[in-house]
């Protein structure tokens, strides 16, 4: 549906490159979580995919259903419409650009408001629709084109819970319409709830790719551990001089630690105990995409 | 096509719903028209004279002072003077613009051949224009020489009879000039004969800030992005634009024009002379109409915010204003300025609708102005498009 080969993008000569050797396969049917704090180069990596710009290096290889006028829609994560226009009248501006006449328009529009659940406000100005409402409309406009290919970037931003769990339900809607998505997000819990695949960017490379459970499992993992009082100064010392261990402290009673490679967690569990920790509980392995992503970049989504 | 028809009939809609922009774009310049005619209706007049108030005081008392009187034009009804300190109080407080006093010894100095001395005295108020000023004091000099002549002459006559031949001879020494526009038939030049056009095209070329504010938002909202995903060529962008812009000009020339005919005449002014070649008219107006939108588009095309296009569009517009010809008529700049006004494209457009409603030209006659606009517009559409098609 959509290959991208070592797709390179800087903004100006001499700029750090805002995408960097990109390479990525889209299938059918998915849905492809893009996950990336601000600025990792989601948006413009969605830019290069709709054609708004092109990539200095590498190819993008879109199918022929894909390529097609209408194949394809983008969702900005501004709201890009019309403010002065009714929802329906937007609707319908942006069904006539596509080339939509008469009554295949007219469903077409009515088929995108009852996707969005945009009944109650079609003859209510853009303007003067909440920010949940606006989301929807802005996703509205991008199915009225019955597009094969959904980009959606940031499609949740700035709505409340109910909002956004409205939206992902939508989006989860279309892909068992057979509808192809990438969906572009900073929030992980999003992404992790709605992606087949994740890849996780961060300034502008992809860190990696996979379903969910291969990122959470191919990732090292993290042990967790409870003890029974704070950890002294000088036995903190110890720890990380005679284990090479750097706890970690969450400020809920949890220290953890990043398994070492070809470390068994038996082993390392043991050399706390010797070292005077009386461990009354432990947590293994990734659980979040938060835990992939600290261990990717050293930093929080949200940093 | 039906892409085009659907991004007219969006901005169309917008636009309607955009109160505000619709009274920059028709409410400003029918002010300014109804506003500079009347203030400008004196200025283009030809017997200004007879516009003057003002008021005579007459020290003389003379049969000959009375005659002089006579022959100037009729003095303001509304203020009496009972003193001669009255007419100082009379021209600072404003109520007159101009008083003459004939100064006792009039009749013998008019008698007496050997004196150079009128023993009239012509006193103005401040503020009163230049142009009044002159045109009074040659009224004045020509009454005062045609009194003169006639005493000199009588002086000569020996019998009532040749007395009355004598002064027969006086009133007709004075020739009368025959005055005729280029074009038989027009009216004269008059101040909303100036207004309309200079208003208009100025309305016209207003519509960068509307325009602007339209196009910056969408690049802002990225519904302009959006609109090039979806395979919207720069060309039915940019139409897009100018189709329904070119429609409010037109509006605003058939609106300006009704200001002219029919609003300005109820307030005193003169009507819009409307015998013109409508044709003529209508090119005219489309070619300011295009250059305008073209500048219009280009501003909002290179600006990154509202702020930088309704700035650099505003002042632009009035420097173009200042320069062109609409805010001072060209006809009473100097020499130098009024070949200055040239680089200002709203004179070509000025230059055009002059020539179409005072010189009565025809599509002939509009090759200059109209050319120079519709290049005007050619060049400033390639910079917008080519802005366009850059990504932000």
């Amino acid at each position: 549906m959509l290959h991208l080969t070592d797709v390179c993008f800087r903004y100006r000569a001499g700029a750090p490159l805002a995408v960097e050797q990109v390479s990525l396969e889209l299938k059918a049917g998915e849905i492809f979580g893009l996950l990336g704090p601000n600025g990792a180069g989601k948006s413009t990596l969605m830019a290069l995919i709709s054609g708004l710009r092109r990539p200095q290096q590498g190819t993008i290889r879109r199918a022929p259903e894909v390529a097609a006028r209408g194949g394809f829609a983008l969702v900005p994560q501004e709201h890009a419409f019309y403010p002065m226009l009714t929802c329906r009248e937007n609707l319908d501006f942006f069904g006539g650009v596509l080339g939509l006449k008469g009554a295949v328009r007219q469903a077409r529009v009515d088929a995108a408001i009852a996707a969005t659940g945009l009944e109650q406000v079609t003859g209510k100005r853009a303007s003067e629709c909440s920010g949940g409402l606006k989301r929807r409309l802005n996703l509205a406009i991008g199915l009225v084109g019955d597009p094969r290919l959904l980009l959606l970037d940031e499609p949740t931003v700035g709505v409340d819970p109910q909002s956004r769990a409205f939206l992902l339900d939508v989006v989860q809607g279309l892909r068992k319409q057979g509808k192809t998505i990438v969906y572009a997000s900073h929030y992980m819990e999003e992404v992790q709830q709605v992606g087949d695949r994740v890849a996780i960017i961060d300034h502008g490379r992809l860190l990696c790719c996979g379903t969910l459970g291969e990122l959470l499992t191919q990732t090292q993992a993290k042990l967790a551990v409870r003890v029974a009082c704070p950890l002294s100064p000088d036995l903190q010392a110890r720890l990380m001089a005679e284990c090479g261990l750097e706890p970690a402290a969450d400020g809920q009673g949890w220290l953890s630690f990043m398994v070492r490679p070809n470390q068994a967690v038996e082993e390392e569990l043991r050399n706390l105990r010797q070292l005077g920790l009386q461990v009354t509980s432990f947590q293994y392995g990734c659980r979040h995409l938060e835990d992939v992503f600290l261990k990717l970049t050293h930093r929080s989504l949200r940093d | 096509m039906s892409v085009l028809l659907a991004v007219i009939k969006k901005e169309l809609r917008a636009m309607s719903r955009d109160v505000h922009g619709l009274l920059v774009l028709f409410a400003m310049p029918a002010a300014f028209i109804l506003i500079m005619s009347m203030a400008l209706r004196d200025t283009f007049k030809l017997n200004v004279a007879e516009k003057v108030r003002w008021q005579y005081w007459d020290e003389d008392r003379s049969e000959a002072s009375s005659a002089l009187l006579k022959r100037l034009p009729a003095p303001e009804g509304k203020v009496v003077l009972r003193e001669r300190s009255d007419l100082d109080l009379k021209l600072a407080s404003g109520n007159l613009q101009m008083g003459l006093v004939v100064e006792n010894g009039y009749a013998k100095a008019l008698a007496d051949a050997d004196n150079h001395h009128a023993f009239v005295t012509i006193w103005t108020e401040p503020g009163t224009p230049p142009a009044l000023i002159g045109a009074f004091r040659a009224e004045v000099a020509r009454a005062v020489s045609l009194e003169r002549m006639s005493t000199l002459l009588n002086a000569t006559a020996e019998t009532p009879e040749e007395n009355l031949s004598v002064k027969k001879l006086a009133d007709e020494t004075l020739f009368e000039l025959k005055f005729r526009r280029d074009r038989a038939g027009l009216g004269e030049l008059t101040s909303v004969q100036q207004s309309v056009p200079a208003w208009l095209v100025f309305a016209m070329f207003f519509v960068v800030i509307p325009l602007s504010t339209i196009f910056i938002a969408e690049k802002q909202q990225g519904t302009l992005a959006r609109l090039r995903s979806l395979q919207v060529s720069t060309a039915v962008l940019l139409a897009g634009k100018v189709v329904p812009f070119y429609l409010v000009n037109l509006v605003q020339t058939g609106l300006m024009l009704a200001v002219g005919r029919y609003i300005v005449p109820r307030l005193g002014g003169d009507a819009l002379q409307l015998d013109i070649d409508w044709l003529a008219l209508w090119v005219v107006a489309s070619a300011v109409s295009l250059a305008a939108i073209g500048f219009a588009l280009a501003v909002a095309a290179i600006a990154k915010t509202t702020e930088q296009a309704t700035t650099v569009g505003g002042v632009a517009n009035i420097l173009f204003g200042a320069l062109g010809g609409v805010m001072v008529p060209k006809l009473v700049m100097p020499a130098a300025m009024q070949s200055a006004t040239m680089l200002s494209p709203m004179a070509w457009g000025l230059t055009g609708f002059l020539d179409v409603f005072v010189r009565g030209a025809h599509l002939g006659g509009l090759l200059m102005p109209v050319g120079l606009l519709l290049g005007f517009a050619a060049l400033c559409l390639a910079v917008a498009s080519w802005r366009i098609r850059q990504p932000e």
